[in-house]
């Protein structure tokens, strides 16, 4: 929630300069964020669900059974998986919440543009993304089997996941822009996400699931890290399974800003 | 001398029997000129391996033809056989690649393969290579050829140590614990 007092909205003083809107929004966010319950539950969970499953793969004999690599692979597929849901549900709670709070009106009425206080809310929402990966990094450390397999396990997941946090954070902006309810923006905006993340866990196979597979982000996403991280194909040899998640990122923030530029205090469509 | 006919009546007759006898199928006789399976001898390059669960170890087989004509397109496949009873073998998680096709070996002649195994679970296991001809050869072939087995015994090992993961287990999610409730604790002082 962001609730921006006088002197940080530049009211009493002279206004801020419209460019520094998004950093005070940013700002008064993060703070609600990290300094919140929120974000440091969120963190300690997810950093005591990889002590688990560590844990588990090194003692476990039928885990034990998986190579280094794959054990890497599926904590960095983890790491996504909750990076990138996270992201979209703080990112829609982002506009639906302040309105549902009834905080969207103070907000809308400060000098800061509309785009850029999506900004700013855009940012809290993905800052959680690169904190995970930092607490991800010590497990796959840990689990490595050798230095080549750390480097390219660790830069291959913070692209791959940074790249989908912002696809789907700006995803979450936009359903948020338009929602009147947050239920419904966090119960539509996880559906899509859900919707994405199921061919992952399904046999698809043949030209049909070559092309879901390449074509939605998350599945690209997955595959990319596998065949780097399990099969240690080079960047250059699987970069075409990045091209969805760059476009879905870029396609999705560039909307999001178009759409927060019409931002009301009411929900819906405007007609 | 009037035997003689007789004689000869029954050595033609002999003749035609044996004759009868030996004549090759008609499948046989249009792989004829073609080495049988059991032209071949299957040597492996290891008689006994010591491993652990995880571990991988390679070896060669090598196909040799004693006959004197060239073989068919050939199959060599490896097999596993657990020697107790509390083994379970699934050969697909023991070995990625069980199944090689093998080119034509000439008369004399041998070819070499290499395999790699991977044993996820303790215990005593034979390994062998068996060879058989590619269709449409392989109908009457005969025995298969077969390699010696070599006896592979598997210890329990854990790949990854959990001595060794348990700090990172225990200090990461020990670390941000303290930090955020630091963090809380000079918030509030503030």
């Amino acid at each position: 929630m962001t609730s921006l007092s006088h002197s940080d909205a530049g009211l009493r003083s002279p206004p801020a300069a419209p460019s520094d809107g998004w950093m005070v929004v940013a700002a008064q966010e993060l703070r609600d964020v990290w300094l919140s319950a929120r974000g440091p539950i969120i963190v300690l969970f997810f950093s005591l669900l990889l002590s688990l499953l560590t844990y588990m793969a090194a003692s476990n004999k039928e885990l034990n059974i998986l190579d280094q690599r794959d054990t890497v692979n599926l904590v960095l597929q983890i790491t996504l998986g909750i990076g990138v849901a996270v992201g979209l549900l703080f990112s829609a709670d982002a506009i639906s919440g302040e309105r549902e709070r009834e905080t969207l009106e103070s907000l809308l009425l400060t000098p800061v543009p509309r785009r850029q206080i999506a900004l700013g809310k855009l940012l809290a929402a993905v800052s959680v993304w690169p904190i995970l990966m930092l607490v991800a990094v010590p497990y796959v450390w840990a689990l490595r089997a050798g230095a080549g397999l750390f480097t390219d396990a660790v830069v291959a997941g913070f692209v791959v996941g940074s790249l989908l946090t912002v696809a789907f954070a700006s995803l979450g902006l936009i359903v948020s822009t338009f929602s009147s309810l947050n239920r419904l923006s966090l119960a539509a905006s996880f559906f899509v996400f859900i919707a994405l993340l199921a061919p992952t866990q399904l046999p698809v196979s043949g030209w049909f699931g070559d092309l879901i597979v390449r074509v939605n982000p998350v599945t690209a996403g997955s595959s990319f890290l596998h065949e780097v991280i399990v099969k240690q194909r080079g960047w250059d040899q699987e970069s075409t399974l990045l091209i969805a998640p760059i476009l879905a990122a870029v396609i999705t923030t560039g909307l999001a800003f178009l759409i927060a530029g019409r931002l009301r205090l009411q929900g819906g469509i405007e007609r | 001398m009037r035997r003689a006919p007789v004689i000869a009546a029954a050595l033609l007759a002999l003749s035609l029997l044996v004759g009868a006898a030996t004549t090759t199928p008609p499948a046989a006789q249009a792989r004829s000129g073609q080495a049988s399976t059991g032209d071949l001898t299957v040597s492996v390059s290891r008689s006994e391996v010591s491993a652990l669960t995880g571990d991988r170890f390679t070896f060669t087989s090598t196909i040799t033809n004693n006959g004197s004509s060239a073989t068919p397109p050939l199959i060599a496949n490896l097999g596993f056989v657990a020697l107790d009873q509390n083994t379970y073998i699934d050969p697909e998680d023991w070995s990625p690649q069980r199944t090689l096709s093998v080119a034509p070996i000439a008369a004399g002649g041998s070819a070499t393969q290499t395999w790699t195994v991977k044993p996820v679970l303790k215990g005593d296991v034979a390994v062998y290579i068996v060879v058989l001809p590619e269709p449409p050869a392989l109908a009457g072939a005969g025995p298969l050829a077969a390699s010696p087995a070599i006896h592979l015994h598997v210890e329990e090992h854990r790949t990854l140590n959990p001595g060794g993961v348990l700090p990172v287990v225990l200090a990461v999610p020990g670390f941000l614990a303290l930090a955020f409730a630091g963090m809380r604790v000079a918030r509030r002082r503030r």
